[in-house]
């Protein structure tokens, strides 16, 4: 009511001055903290005319009227500089009397408060002299030092930093924190400013954005991309492809290498590091599911070898199908032939760097057929077919490589060694392997015990030197007749030639020249049970192995023959046992034995050999003794 | 308990395939190898050296020898033990040399010392074991063993090779360690034959054999022997023991897989013994 009886008093001794200039009453800050001066100033003139000025000032809390009498003047301005040490609202007006006419006047009425919401944040600069994929986060806290609730919410600029809690209020004397999380994918080479800002509802001016966080990333790192994969559903023997690329900045890579959980153990792709993108594709046999569950790389950054392993967990679905499908690359073109035994009509597409294309298919027999064309440019071409009412894939790959010197090729089974002049300019050739006993479409494979995966190289130039295949054999189906494998190719439509040249044998390798074709390795099935074999020698291979290592077990006889093979220790317990087949006067590697599992001593090898598997005519022995 | 019995049984067999044995010529006797090897729970003089140290006391003293022929002789074995008696006490030594006689340049001598103490018609005996060769270093193990009658019933309970250990000439020389064998015997001792029995629960062996008397001077011994979870490891053996005047001769000749390679693998054996205080 008290309040009330002023304006109106204010009123009156307004309306009856006219003579004198009055300007604006203006609080600044209109917002502030209690504790802050505000100043309150108004321009009065001709100054001469003011007999007095008083500041009315009403608090909101006391609720009560102050009066200040004694304004500090500048020209024509007039001020009063106001403290307050409480959150309350403030009203202020200023009563002017002149000397002319003994009137009064009153100026408007300024506005000003401490009640208010206010942030106080102890914001972070972060250097990230290193870039890469993993994660990091910060903490910030922020603070209400107001009188009034703060809300807020928060924003990454330029995107690249995720800051959680995205938004949410703040009570007056509480905090929070704040998480910022660096999740943007950042390219090595550049450097990157990222902040983290908080947009709040503080009314004090230049005070509604706080800056929480600056990133100041780069522009050393390494940055691995997400890994691609062709498919999550595949049918087995299909070729399921990955890829990523990796950016690095100051940094070396020393390896690469990505490891598939297979449902037959771990396969583990190593990959030359010097490139950017990284491609390949494994051959999924087996039903069950292949996640590709690491990717480890290793690095030198100033001086210094690192080494950092990612985790992708990508899962393929590979699933049995009656479906099969296979490629038949043509030596001297650049045509493929798609064939495929589906009991649904297939959709087949060919997939040639970024071109997609569906390919025409013709039904022959049992057999769907299609055809492609692809281009002469290095890299990976995809067969890809699916069928009506699944998601699961049947896919196969080959490769194509430009050829301008020596050069290794490897793939799923082995490695082409092409050296340097054996094209007269460089040229593309192409590299297909099928998967051994696959249901591949090939006839001919009765002729022959097929014992490693087969391999197409072809080209459009004739090769004008040899060469070198190295194929890895099955050693279960070789089952100790190292010395019968032999190569094949493919000369006809569908016909295995056995090749005169015998492979060299190492471990489970075969290692032989050739042309441009289609190679297998097989075994030699023909022995002759007429006639009566001989060991011509039988040794073991040391004698005596002392330290680490196996011992090699190696038959000489004048006639293809079956052998059968036991080791005893000294009691006369049969330790391993061996049974296959021996070629005539070759050396046979019959059997490797791996000590480690067996006491030192001396053991015996015995060996047996006959025209047939159940008939022995003669038998050797051998001692050999262990050391480790 | 019978059930208790037979799963123990079973369980120690069970493990047995893995276990780590010295590999060595540990049935060189050929009267032990005519029956299966089974003559655990047997009082058999100096030879018992190798199976059982209980064994030596027979009452006489004596020495033995034997030569065994092993794969188409590519590996020959010689033993030479002997025992003596003092009163209650029973002393032995042995040695055993096994060596290829093809190119390969190995060997290995094996010496015993054992001693044995009878207690009524109870032995309880110990063994000390010592190797040395062309690449062993030195080796050591103990033997424990006894025989307990029972009626016409021989038991015997053996642990060979405890803390067995050899140091081999390898690059660096090596230590290994050797599982203890646990070995029962048992024995019938009829009137007119001989039954006898062994398992060995660490190597999986086991072995059955016989010994008929045929006249006062000449024996008919057969055996069988297999190991457990070993492909091909199973033998029938067949041989003969003649008397005379302190003098045995054993002769022992294996079928060793002729399930696998007719006769031509299987190992001859001979061995002697005199006993000093005379024969039957």
């Amino acid at each position: 009511m008290k309040s009330f009886a002023f304006f109106l008093l204010f009123l009156c001794i307004a309306v009856l001055s006219f003579a004198i200039q009055i300007g604006t009453l203006t609080a600044s800050p209109i917002y502030a903290l209690k504790g802050d001066s505000f100043t309150l100033s108004i321009t009065l003139s001709p100054t001469s005319d003011v007999k007095s000025a008083y500041l009315m000032l009403y608090n909101s809390c006391t609720k009560s009227t102050e009066t200040f009498y004694i304004p500090q003047i500048y020209g024509d301005i007039y001020k009063w500089v106001y403290t307050s040490y409480n959150s309350c609202n403030f009203k202020a007006q200023v009563q002017v009397t002149l000397k002319s006419t003994s009137a009064t006047l009153l100026s408007n009425v300024a506005t000003f408060t401490t009640d208010i919401p206010a942030a106080s944040v102890k914001s972070t600069i972060v250097y990230v002299p290193f870039i890469t994929n993993a994660t990091k986060t910060w903490i910030v806290n922020a603070l209400d030092i107001g009188s009034k609730t703060l809300t807020f919410t928060t924003i990454s600029s330029p995107s690249g930093l995720s800051i959680s809690p995205s938004s949410g209020s703040i009570q007056p004397g509480e905090s929070t924190n704040f998480y910022i999380t660096q999740t943007g994918f950042f390219l090595p080479g550049e450097i990157y400013v990222l902040d983290a800002f908080m947009n709040t509802n503080d009314p004090r001016v230049n005070y509604s954005r706080y800056l929480l966080a600056r990133v100041i990333m780069g522009p050393d790192g390494l940055v691995m991309t997400p890994v691609r994969l062709s498919s999550n559903h595949a049918f087995v023997d299909s070729d399921v492809g990955f890829n990523f690329s990796i950016w690095k900045h100051n940094v070396t890579l020393n390896y690469v290498y990505v490891i598939w959980n297979t449902p037959s153990g771990s396969k583990i792709f190593n990959f030359t590091p010097g490139q950017e993108c990284f491609s390949a594709s494994i051959r999924v046999t087996s039903p069950g599911t292949y996640v590709l569950s690491q990717i480890r790389l290793s690095y030198t950054y100033k001086g210094s070898n690192n080494s950092i392993t990612y985790y992708p967990d990508l899962k393929v679905k590979v699933a049995k199908s009656s479906n099969s499908m296979d490629l038949r690359l043509t030596n001297g073109t650049s045509d493929v032939g798609i064939f495929l035994k589906s009991s649904s009509t297939p959709t087949v597409y060919a997939i040639d760097g970024t071109l997609k294309e569906k390919l025409y298919v013709k039904k022959a027999k049992t057999t769907w057929i299609a055809s492609y064309t692809y281009s002469d440019v290095p890299g990976r071409v995809t067969i890809l077919s699916t069928f009506d009412g699944t998601d699961y894939v049947l896919s196969k790959s080959f490769e194509r490589y430009q050829v301008s010197s020596a050069k290794l090729i490897n793939f799923n089974g082995g490695w082409i060694s092409i050296p340097s002049g054996t094209f007269a300019s460089s040229t593309i050739v192409s590299v297909f392997s099928s998967t051994l006993f696959s249901n591949n479409l090939y006839a001919g494979f009765s002729n022959f015990n097929q014992v490693s995966n087969s391999v197409s190289l072809v080209s459009k130039s004739n090769p004008l030197a040899t060469i070198t295949y190295h194929l890895y054999f099955d050693t279960n189906a070789v089952n100790g007749l190292f010395g019968n494998v032999r190569v094949y190719k493919l000369t006809g439509e569908n016909s295995w030639s056995l090749m005169s040249t015998k492979p060299s044998i190492e471990n489970d390798i075969a290692t032989f020249g050739g042309e441009t074709g289609t190679y297998a390795l097989g075994l030699t099935a023909n022995i002759d049970k007429s006639s009566k074999p001989r060991i011509v020698s039988f040794t073991a291979v040391p004698k005596k192995l002392v330290g680490p290592g196996n011992v090699q077990f190696i038959l000489t006889v004048d006639k293809d023959c079956y052998y059968r093979l036991l080791i005893y220790d000294m009691r006369g317990r049969v330790v391993a046992i061996q049974r296959g087949k021996a070629l005539r006067s070759l050396g046979n590697l019959l059997y490797v034995l791996n000590p480690t599992t067996i006491s030192n001593g001396l053991y015996v090898a015995v060996v047996a050999i006959g025209p047939s598997p159940g008939l022995i005519t003669e038998t050797v022995s051998t001692s050999f003794a262990i050391v480790r | 308990m019978k059930k208790v019995l037979v799963v123990f049984l079973v369980s120690l067999l069970s493990i047995s395939v893995f276990a780590n044995v010295v590999n060595e010529i540990n049935d060189p006797s050929a009267y032990s190898r005519a029956m299966g090897g089974a003559i655990y729970a047997l009082y058999t003089g100096p030879q018992s050296i190798s199976y059982n140290p209980a064994g030596m006391a027979t009452g006489r003293d004596a020495v033995f020898f034997s030569h065994i022929e092993h794969f188409f002789g590519v590996v020959r074995n010689e033993f030479l033990s002997g025992s003596f008696r003092l009163k209650n006490i029973y002393v032995g030594g042995a040695i055993q040399y096994t060596y290829p006689v093809d190119e390969l340049n190995y060997d290995q001598y094996k010496l015993n010392g054992a001693v044995a103490y009878k207690i009524g018609e109870n032995t309880f005996g110990l063994g000390l074991n010592a190797w040395i060769g062309s690449n062993i270093k030195n080796g050591f193990s103990m033997d424990f063993g006894s025989i307990i009658k029972y009626e016409n019933f021989n038991f015997a309970v053996v642990v060979k090779n405890a803390f067995a250990s050899i140091t081999w000439a390898s690059t660096p020389s090596t230590s290994q360690s050797y599982t203890p064998e646990l070995i029962f015997g048992a024995s019938y001792i009829g009137q007119r034959y001989t039954l006898n029995s062994y398992v060995n629960f660490v190597s999986g062996e086991l072995g059955l054999g016989a010994e008929i008397p045929v006249t006062s001077f000449f024996s008919l011994l057969g055996g069988y022997r297999m190991t457990f979870y070993k492909e091909l490891s199973k033998e029938v053996s067949v041989g003969t023991r003649i008397y005379y005047h302190g003098l045995d001769l054993d002769i022992a000749y294996v079928f060793k897989g002729s399930l696998q390679f007719g006769d031509v693998i299987n190992p001859f054996y001979v061995s002697l013994t005199y006993n000093f205080s005379g024969g039957i």
